[in-house]
């Protein structure tokens, strides 16, 4: 069984308007799963809905074996999932250390378990723990970005859904970025990746979907996607 | 779409001698854009374009994201100043003159965000553009004023909320408004649109479609249309031109685009 399934999932923002019309897919254990499609396809509005910001009009949402398309965030977090924001999703007026207790929020009763994932962090991240006591507004692009990536895999996840992660950020961050997510991938996680570089996409997925207007057009394990890739790109653009 | 309302005619409307306009010189580019550059500190959004747009004509401009696009129509419409370049509408240098000074050469545009006036009624934000080129000093009689913004919110179906708030119209109505209000200024050669299609409802789709087709027809309303609705896109505009990483990288019909190997490479990323 797929850790996640998402099933039939309709939804939208404005009553009236479905962004998301009908959108099914699966994401096996241990796998990145990508996401492509044009702007406004509703690929972002796909990882909101599934981590509960939206909620389905239509359709389930099953994370492993169990229903969660009722359930709020911190639900969602809870059931292990954490979602990674386009850009870099900080409070900046709280220090790195602030952050990242923020992210490990929902589990504050427990300190242990909080502590422990502390020092994972800081050992995964130590520019991060060289600036723990600097506010989040004092860092540079590319560290907001790790930072906004070590509040989400604080908890540590069994699913990560991740929106963008390259988005205004150097090539050289980027890079960091996407090895930070191989590497989370390799610790045993499953990602959920939206991506609108499709060749990056193509690159550090195990399987893609291809969105279009609120549905999945396309999909198929990485060697398939990387052969049709230009083909699909040339559909879209002929709106075909 | 919309049954008998697409090329009804409106005999009552002003005619805008835009083909005999005397700026117009021997050419009938509308827009022409050379050597166009601007940066925003170390990113260099707009990187040296070249684009032409004839007089009359419904152009697409398509790319991927962060290639320019909003850039060039914010350049155009003067909310930026550009770092090199030139921008000649009908021949005339217009890169140095401010936003209202754009607007009153009869250049319109449409913002992705709704940028109306929300606690101002939806006739009061279209009747704003002929409010402007009053205080301009031109001669208008306030019937025609008002027999104009009548018929437009008329024809984006907006005259039945006229006395609303535009901030209680939803996201695809105030993009109707934000047309309509451009349509408003006379004279109007060139309509600049930024994603009119993005998060409307379809069937405000269709109407904003046939708003641009009557406009384009019955006014000869140039259009350049930044849009990723390629179908949408794809049944207005003959000719697209497609920007990457600052600059025009093809243009021509949408075949003749989606088959060349640089387009293709620059949506994909890389």
């Amino acid at each position: 069984m797929a850790l996640l399934e998402v099933h039939d999932v309709v939804a939208g923002y404005v009553e009236g308007i479905d962004v998301l019309t009908g959108v099914s897919l699966a994401v096996e254990r241990g796998s990145i799963t990508g996401i492509i499609g044009a702007n406004g396809a509703g690929k972002s509005t796909l990882l909101k809905t599934i981590f509960g910001f939206l909620h389905p009009r239509r359709g389930r949402i099953v994370l492993d074996g169990h229903e969660i398309q009722a359930l709020p965030p911190h639900a969602v977090k809870r059931q292990g999932v954490s979602y990674v924001a386009q850009g870099a999703s900080v409070f900046p007026q709280l220090t790195v250390q602030e952050n990242l207790d923020l992210g490990a929020w929902v589990f504050r009763a427990d300190r242990a378990r909080m502590a422990a994932m502390l020092a994972r962090a800081w050992s995964a991240f130590p520019r991060l723990r060289e600036k723990r006591r600097s506010r989040a507004t004092t860092l540079s692009g590319g560290e907001a970005k790790m930072l906004s990536l070590a509040k989400e895999l604080v908890t540590d996840p069994s699913l990560l859904l991740v929106d963008e992660p390259s988005a205004g950020l150097s090539p050289k961050i980027t890079e960091q970025v996407y090895a930070r997510l191989l590497q989370v991938r390799a610790a045993g996680a499953t990602i959920l990746l939206v991506d609108q570089n499709i060749a990056k996409a193509i690159q550090v997925s195990d399987y893609l979907y291809m969105i279009e207007m609120g549905r999945v057009r396309h999909h198929g394990p990485r060697h398939v996607f990387a052969e049709q890739a230009r083909d699909l790109v040339r559909d879209a653009l002929l709106g075909i | 779409m919309m049954g008998g309302r697409v090329g009804a005619p409106h005999h009552q409307c002003e005619t805008i001698p835009l083909r005999m306009s005397p700026t117009f010189g021997r050419t009938s580019t509308l827009l022409e854009i050379r050597g166009l550059a601007k940066r925003f500190g170390g990113v260099i959004a707009v990187d040296g374009l070249d684009l032409s747009v004839e007089a009359g004509e419904v152009r697409g401009l398509i790319g991927p994201n962060g290639s320019g696009k909003t850039t060039t129509i914010n350049l155009v419409s003067a909310l930026y100043r550009p770092d090199a370049g030139e921008i000649r509408l009908a021949g005339e240098r217009i890169e140095r003159l401010h936003p209202h000074e754009i607007a009153g050469r009869g250049v319109a545009r449409t913002f992705q965000i709704s940028k109306l006036f929300g606690n101002m009624t939806v006739l009061e934000n279209v009747l704003v553009p002929a409010l402007a080129e009053l205080d301009r000093g031109a001669r208008r009689a306030p019937g025609q004023i008002r027999e104009r913004a009548r018929r437009l919110l008329d024809l984006v179906l907006l005259d039945r909320l006229r006395d609303a708030p535009a901030k209680e119209l939803s996201g695809g109505q105030s993009m109707l408004l934000q047309i309509a209000r451009g349509l408003m200024l006379q004279p109007i050669r060139l309509f600049l649109m930024d994603e009119p299609f993005a998060g409307v409802h379809p069937t405000i789709k269709d109407t904003i479609m046939e708003t641009i087709l009557n406009a384009n027809r019955d006014e000869g309303v140039t259009f350049l249309i930044v849009s990723h609705e390629m179908a949408t896109l794809r049944r207005l505009a003959s000719r697209v031109s497609v920007m990457h990483e600052g600059r025009l990288i093809a243009e021509g019909s949408f075949e003749a685009v989606a088959n060349q190997p640089a387009v293709l490479e620059a949506y994909l990323g890389g």
